[in-house]
């Protein structure tokens, strides 16, 4: 890291990871408090009121899709998959960044990682919950789902393994696994601190549970600190199979602007895209609800603006890199495909997927921007929009106007497409404010690692 | 609009040529359609209405039951076995003619109407509206009971009571001659109904009767009046015609020889055989027969006359600077005593009666002339009989069958009328229109459940066998007629009466030798000039496509079935052209005020490609307000269905009316299977682009000169190119089925999709999800329009289920559930199903439907008892949720396939053994079905036949059903006008 001692440019040191005065004790303070406080911030009744309320609108929307059939929602012939599909690819996208930063970024002893990687991991999980969510519901007959699992049956039937959707299962359930055991596994220091300071005998049972009875020995230190590389090391190539097999849902089919073997990388580099982009619209609120300044800092925010700079170049390439090949493969269904993509009905979306996702991430070239904690929560706002329209200008365009023209048809959502969606916020934001308010949002023993004090002889050996 | 876009090639509709300030707001709105009005929303309140309705029927079924003089077989017949299906000859009646049906039957209840290939009017084939007869059969709106009405108010009766209170008082005024009775009725051709109507008038001669059709032959037979002084009725043969001019004449839809017309057409039209046919077309409308025509030339329906005259000139020598004129002329000089001119039925008697002199002349023995039949009474007599209804000179009116209330002329106010009259009666199938203003209504039986008889138009008789005791409390045409004069026979005995017939003449589905004789007509008498119209802007009145004249109604599935040409469902429209459009600035769905003498009416306007300028086209049949559930019924606040053109009909104008046309700002939401949305620069080019490959075509003189031509393929494709390795060595099925499709034959008709509905139980889904993009047609008709807006040529191409042999919807469904059978059928496991509907993604047919609700159970009409009655019983009702498409009869194939094995001969299935109900259906002979494993098969000589291709070959997916590319046969003085429309392939 900072071995820079050549040059005298204040710029080039790293900023301290935790600002302030903080030492051990002040971070466990800062960090428990907010769990021990009688009673959290205004702003989280707010934020959780809201996301209840979103949470029961999109209860409502699953009991009457559930009761009435996937009619209720916009989709139609030539476009099978609409709206959920959409959310579908898009949260599992979000939930990319949470095991990339807490497993690769660790790997890669990035000790930047440690002020918001279980914030990032929590994201990681309440996302995939949403993401599972909606091929779940979107199927017509619900209640036989649990036939897309090779479980020994009457009929003795397999799925079929030569289905992309299949694979989904497989890889978003692994994703799921192992991200929840990494945060999980990751907590247990943190949970036993807790604990211990827990007055009342509730906590002191559910937190005692839970950190399985933790007690910081340097034995427990040991094995903790190999399991968490292993689970580290076991997480990293997930990062990139699950998106990658999440596209493969698109580019196995035959379908023009589908059919791409660039979509497992693009998909990827998207994922990262958008996971940060929720990270910072998650963090920049919370670490002010929450007074977590000192922790999570503008070296944090300007490291993650970079992310999010250099992977949307990596989706602008994408972009670019598609129409290159529909025009040399000479195929005139991908040509048509991706000219109408841009220039026909759906142009509106292509141009918001386009201005959100390539155009806008350029303003963080100037770091003035990339400190302004307002533009760059709104600009991550944009990526998010961005990303979730990426989904949309894949999965609608290309099915819209398909091979027949007979068959092409405008689709339009209705206003369960819109609810359901608005509602699946309200299941993320329900379990984060949960999370924010129950569990220590910010990983004590590892920031404390990363503290001056830690390291006496600081970087130098 | 921009008329530079008339050069463009293909495309869909005129929408795709628009490019205005309301196409581009439109296209800017993110969400244009809005959120409709879900099926579920209207379904409950009529799903409760409707229970009420099975409740009752439940009752009356089970009352039904236990009368029923049913007796156990102690040993059951050898021919019957339960579960297997019987089909019997038997007949439908439709425009006064009848047709030869083969009704299939399960355990006693018929389920499905194929033609009967003996009959001279079916040849084996039928038409969309008699495909769904079994539905109608089964409408649980339809009457099941005696009703009077007091004072507007309905209650149920009984057939007792109606003899009581009016058949006794008919009886009485025997005593004087029937003084002050009235009958109505409608133009048939049956021959019992013609006798027992003649009993009547013996019985009662002070009687007066009318007979009133909404849609009738009276022009053509006065026409044969005037040319000849001889009361007949040409009948046209085309299957030796070279040269077949219609003149407004949409002979492959309408009449009742369509079906016969399209057999015989269908056979020349071969580019394989000795000859091939040349058809001209001059018409308002663009119709299929215009589509399917080698020329077409848009002429309004009122300048048809002068368009004749202008032929006579040149057919007389004069030189015409009309092409097509001179066109038809240079083929009449070639092919004289061959060259049929057709006229349509709503031509006045003169342009009929110029016709027939032209074939008498260059026709040969193509057409002859039979007797008159079905021909209603004029407009005076009409007039006149109204006059003694409103004078009391009637004092009991009885009105079988119609339903003047609604199809009168509006100018006659048939409703006031029925005022006037003491005592009213109408005998229907509905408790419709009329029924509701009369005293009484009797339920009448459908021509399924009781004896009837018919005569085609060559006066072929058939008697019409029932198959199924009558469901409600019912009672037939001639049977009340019967217990009118008192004999009270049953409808077996009445027939048997009028003629004797045997048993093979049953089995036969016709009286052998019964057809009339041709009539020597003579030569034509010398004919005035015609006079040409002064016609500012017509309207033009035209029966339905699919409903008819409005008794088919409420079919559900003729109501979904779209319109050939427009692809419209669930509505009717003013059919207007694109100039016209443009000069009034008209838009797609625009409400058009018409004012016709007659009366005034709100309609959408449909701009239609090809539309002669200055004149309208309006479909009859729309409007019901008392039809029933599927087409509106006043009473229980269902809106109609389309607009009642019907107000618009005055006695002078049945068929073409002056018309006043006021546009208004209000718009109206078309429902079209093709076609949802405007199209903008680039959809359309990219139409344009691929159209050439999908759907093949080309000239005589081109395929021809390389008859490889529709063969070339996509220079990407590279057809080695395959990852798999195909298994095909490994185990040789005994059969291996495939399909092929003749688009030289196709004439776009729409039967095939009724067919299939009506043997694969696929349910009508309504406007509302038709707009959304979600109707079921598991075998569709495409339509593209190619050429300019002004007077474009059409192309159909039916497409199902391709039953890919590397079916991509097989391998990415996630539970299985769609499979390759060993027989190359891509199987459908609907039990299987969780609806993923990813197979629809990767289908590149998009042939794929998927039941976004419960439509079989849901829907108005589809859940109630009596309606179940018509699926077949062979093929599993779809539930929610899941994905269906063509299984290609799979249940057809397997019924032979038992047969065949029971007699230890299943690798021996003859060709032509199953057939598909589509293929069976088709008018025109253009599917083929059958094992391509053989190499003699009809179906392997198709593909081998060097204008098959496959759909989308290129796409590796090695469909089993091929294309055969269309070949027209244009005029040589024409072709180079039509050259640059032609479209180079590959």
């Amino acid at each position: 890291m900072a071995n820079s001692a050549s040059t005298t440019h204040l710029d080039i040191f790293p900023e301290d990871l935790v600002q302030g005065t903080n030492d051990f004790h002040s971070i466990t303070e800062t960090v428990c408090g907010i769990i021990e406080a009688p009673k959290p911030p205004k702003a989280w009744y707010i934020i959780f009121g809201t996301a209840l309320a979103m949470l029961g609108v999109l209860g409502a929307m699953i009991v009457y899709l559930v009761t009435t059939g996937v009619g209720v929602w916009g989709n139609n012939q030539p476009v099978a998959w609409g709206w959920p599909i959409v959310n579908f690819v898009f949260w599992v996208g979000i939930g990319h960044a949470g095991t990339l930063i807490s497993a690769v970024l660790f790997l890669f002893r990035q000790d930047w990682r440690t002020g918001i990687n279980r914030f990032s991991e929590a994201m990681t999980i309440f996302a995939v919950v949403c993401a599972g969510m909606f091929p779940a519901i979107h199927v017509g007959r619900i209640w036989f789902i649990w036939w897309v699992f090779p479980l020994p049956n009457q009929m003795a039937m397999w799925p079929n393994f030569r289905s992309p959707l299949l694979w989904d299962v497989f890889a978003v359930s692994t994703y799921f696994s192992v991200s929840l055991l990494f945060w999980y596994m990751g907590l247990v220091p943190d949970l036993a601190s807790v604990r211990d300071r827990a007055v009342s005998k509730t906590k002191r049972f559910w937190y005692g549970l839970f950190s399985l009875g933790w007690t910081g020995s340097n034995r427990q230190w040991h094995r903790y600190e190999r399991a968490y590389l292993v689970l580290a090391a076991l997480a990293t190539p997930l990062v990139l199979s699950v998106h990658s097999v999440v596209s493969f849902d698109f580019a196995v089919s035959q379908l023009a602007g589908w059919h791409t073997t660039i979509f497992p990388p693009y998909f990827v580099a998207g994922a990262i895209f958008s996971g940060f982009a929720m990270v910072l619209t998650l963090s920049i609120p919370a670490r002010k609800i929450f007074g977590l300044e000192e922790l999570i800092t503008l070296r944090h925010i300007d490291n993650m603006t970079k992310v999010i700079m250099a992977t949307g170049m990596m989706v602008g390439y994408a972009y670019a890199m598609e129409f290159f090949m529909a025009w040399y493969s000479g195929n005139e269904y991908e040509g048509f495909t991706f000219i109408n993509r841009a220039f026909g009905p759906y142009a509106w979306a292509y141009w918001i997927m386009v201005s959100c996702n390539v155009l806008s991430p350029q303003i963080f070239w100037f770091k003035k921007i990339r400190r302004n904690l307002v533009v760059v929560f709104i600009m991550s706002l944009f990526v998010n929009v961005g990303m979730w329209f990426e989904r949309f200008v894949i999965t609608v365009t290309s099915l819209n106007r398909d091979f027949l023209p007979s068959s092409w048809h405008y689709f339009t959502p209705t206003w369960v497409d819109i609810l359901t969606l608005i509602g699946s916020f309200g299941l993320f934001f329900t379990l984060f404010m949960l999370f924010c308010r129950f569990l220590p949002q910010v990983a004590i023993s590892e920031v404390k690692n990363v503290l001056p004090q830690a390291h006496p002889h600081h970087d130098a050996h | 609009m921009n008329p530079s876009a008339s050069t463009t090639r293909y495309w869909r509709s005129l929408n795709d040529l628009e490019q205005t300030s309301e196409f581009k707001e439109m296209m800017a709105k993110e969400f244009p359609e809005g959120a409709e009005e879900g099926i579920t929303t209207t379904s409950r309140r009529r799903f409760l209405q409707l229970m009420g309705a099975s409740v009752a029927l439940a009752s009356a079924t089970s009352c039904r039951f236990e009368k029923e003089n049913l007796l156990p077989q102690a040993n059951r017949k050898a021919s019957d076995v339960p579960g297997k299906p019987k089909s019997f000859a038997t007949i439908y009646n439709e425009g006064g003619f009848a047709t030869g049906l083969m009704l299939t039957s399960f355990d006693g209840h018929p389920t499905k109407v194929e033609g009967n290939p003996n009959h001279s009017a079916s040849l084996g084939a039928t038409t969309a509206i008699a495909q769904a007869a079994t539905l109608g059969l089964y409408d649980p709106d339809r009457s099941r009971e005696v009703a009077s009405y007091t004072d507007g108010n309905e209650s149920d009766s009984s057939l007792e009571e109606f003899k009581t209170a009016v058949v006794a008082k008919i009886i009485a005024t025997k005593a004087n001659g029937g003084a002050g009775l009235g009958f109505i009725a409608e133009t048939t051709a049956s021959p019992s109904e013609l006798r027992l109507r003649k009993a009547m008038q013996a019985s009662f001669p002070k009687s007066r009767w009318l007979t009133y059709s909404p849609v009738a032959n009276n022009n053509e037979v006065a026409g044969c009046n005037l040319a000849f002084g001889v009361s007949s009725r040409p009948y046209v043969s085309m299957a030796t015609a070279r040269v077949i001019v219609a003149l407004d004449d949409d002979f492959l839809s309408e009449g009742p020889s369509a079906v016969r017309l399209s057999k015989e057409v269908s056979t020349n039209r071969n580019p394989e055989g000795e000859w091939m046919s040349r058809i001209y077309s001059a018409e308002s409308n663009f119709s299929i027969t215009g589509g399917f025509a080698d020329h077409r030339k848009p002429v309004r329906s009122s300048d048809i006359a002068g368009f004749v005259n202008s032929l006579n000139e040149s057919l007389a020598g004069a030189h015409s600077d009309d092409k097509f004129i001179a066109a038809i002329v240079e083929d009449v000089k070639n092919f004289s005593g061959s060259v049929v001119f057709t006229c349509g039925a709503h031509q006045p008697a003169e342009v009929h009666a110029h016709v027939a002199a032209m074939n008498s002349k260059f026709a040969g023995d193509n057409v002859k002339y039979y007797p008159a039949a079905v021909v209603g009474d004029s407009m005076k007599a009409t007039s006149e009989f109204i006059a003694a209804m409103n004078s009391g000179k009637i004092s009991n009116l009885v009105m079988f069958g119609g339903n003047p209330v609604y199809d009168m002329p509006a100018n006659f106010k048939f409703a006031d009328a029925l005022t006037n009259v003491e005592t009213t009666t109408h005998v229907s199938l509905y408790r419709d229109e009329t029924s509701k203003k009369c005293d009484w209504h009797v339920a009448q039986s459908h021509s399924f459940e009781h004896w009837c008889d018919g005569a085609s138009p060559d006066g072929l008789v058939a008697i019409g066998q029932p198959l199924i005791n009558t469901i409600f409390n019912t009672i037939s045409h001639i049977e009340l007629m019967s217990v009118m004069i008192a004999e009270n026979a049953s409808s077996k005995d009445i027939v048997q009466a009028t003629q004797s017939f045997s048993n093979d003449d049953l089995h036969a589905g016709y009286i052998k030798g019964s057809a009339s004789r041709a009539m020597a007509v003579g030569a034509p008498k010398s004919l005035p000039k015609l006079s040409s119209s002064d016609n500012d802007f017509e309207l033009r009145f035209m029966p339905s496509f699919a409903l008819g004249d409005g008794r088919h109604a409420n079919m559900g599935w003729l109501q979904e079935l779209p319109d050939p040409m427009t692809k419209l469902t669930w509505d009717n429209a003013a059919l207007i052209s694109f100039k016209t459009a443009e000069a009034k600035g008209i838009k797609q769905g625009s409400m058009l005020k018409l004012t016709t003498a007659a009366g005034t009416l709100d309609v959408p306007a449909y701009l239609m490609p090809g539309h002669a300028d200055n004149a309208i086209t309006l479909a009859l049949g729309y409007g019901r307000t008392s039809a029933g559930h599927v087409a509106g019924l006043d009473d229980d606040e269902i809106n109609s269905v389309g607009f009642d053109a019907y107000k618009l009909r005055g006695s002078d104008e049945m068929n073409i009316a002056a018309v006043q046309v006021e546009v208004t700002s209000a718009m109206h939401i078309l429902a079209t299977t093709q076609d949802h949305f405007a199209i903008d620069a680039i959809g359309r080019k990219g139409m344009e682009d691929r159209l050439p490959s999908l759907v093949r075509e080309g000239t005589l003189d081109q395929y021809e000169a390389d008859p490889d031509f529709a063969k070339e393929a996509p220079d990407f494709w590279d057809k080695d190119d395959s990852l798999f390795i195909e298994r095909d060595g490994l185990k040789t099925p005994a059969h291996r089925w495939g399909m092929a499709i003749d688009l030289s034959s196709c004439t776009g008709c729409g039967t095939c999709t009724i067919a299939c509905q009506s043997e694969n139980n696929i349910p009508v889904v309504g406007k509302t999800e038709v707009l959304r993009g979600r109707e079921l047609a598991w075998i569709r008709m495409d339509r593209y329009f190619l050429g300019t807006a002004e007077n474009p040529t059409a192309i159909n191409q039916p497409v199902g289920c391709q039953h890919c042999e590397l079916a991509p919807c097989e391998s990415v469904c996630p539970v299985a559930a769609t499979t390759h059978s060993s027989e190359g059928l891509n199987d459908m496991v609907y039990n299987r199903c969780i609806g993923t509907r990813y197979c629809s993604n990767n289908c590149p047919y998009k042939v794929r439907r998927f039941n976004f609700f419960n439509y079989n159970e849901d829907t108005e009409l589809a859940g109630n008892e009596v309606m179940k009655m018509v699926h077949n019983p062979d093929v599993t009702v779809r539930s929610r949720g899941v994905m269906e498409k063509c299984s290609m009869c799979v249940q057809r194939i397997e019924r032979v396939r038992i047969d065949s094995r029971n007699e230890d001969r299943d690798l021996f299935i003859e060709d032509g053994e199953i057939q598909m109900a589509c293929e069976q259906a088709c008018p025109s002979n253009a599917i083929v079905f059958g094992d391509i494993e053989d190499e003699n098969s009809r179906v392997s000589k198709a593909q081998a036949n060097n204008r098959a291709y496959k759909l989308l070959a290129e796409l590796n997916n090695k469909p089993r059903v091929s294309y055969l590319a269309r070949v027209r046969n244009p005029s040589p003085l024409l072709v180079e006008e039509q050259s640059e429309d032609v479209v180079s392939h590959g």
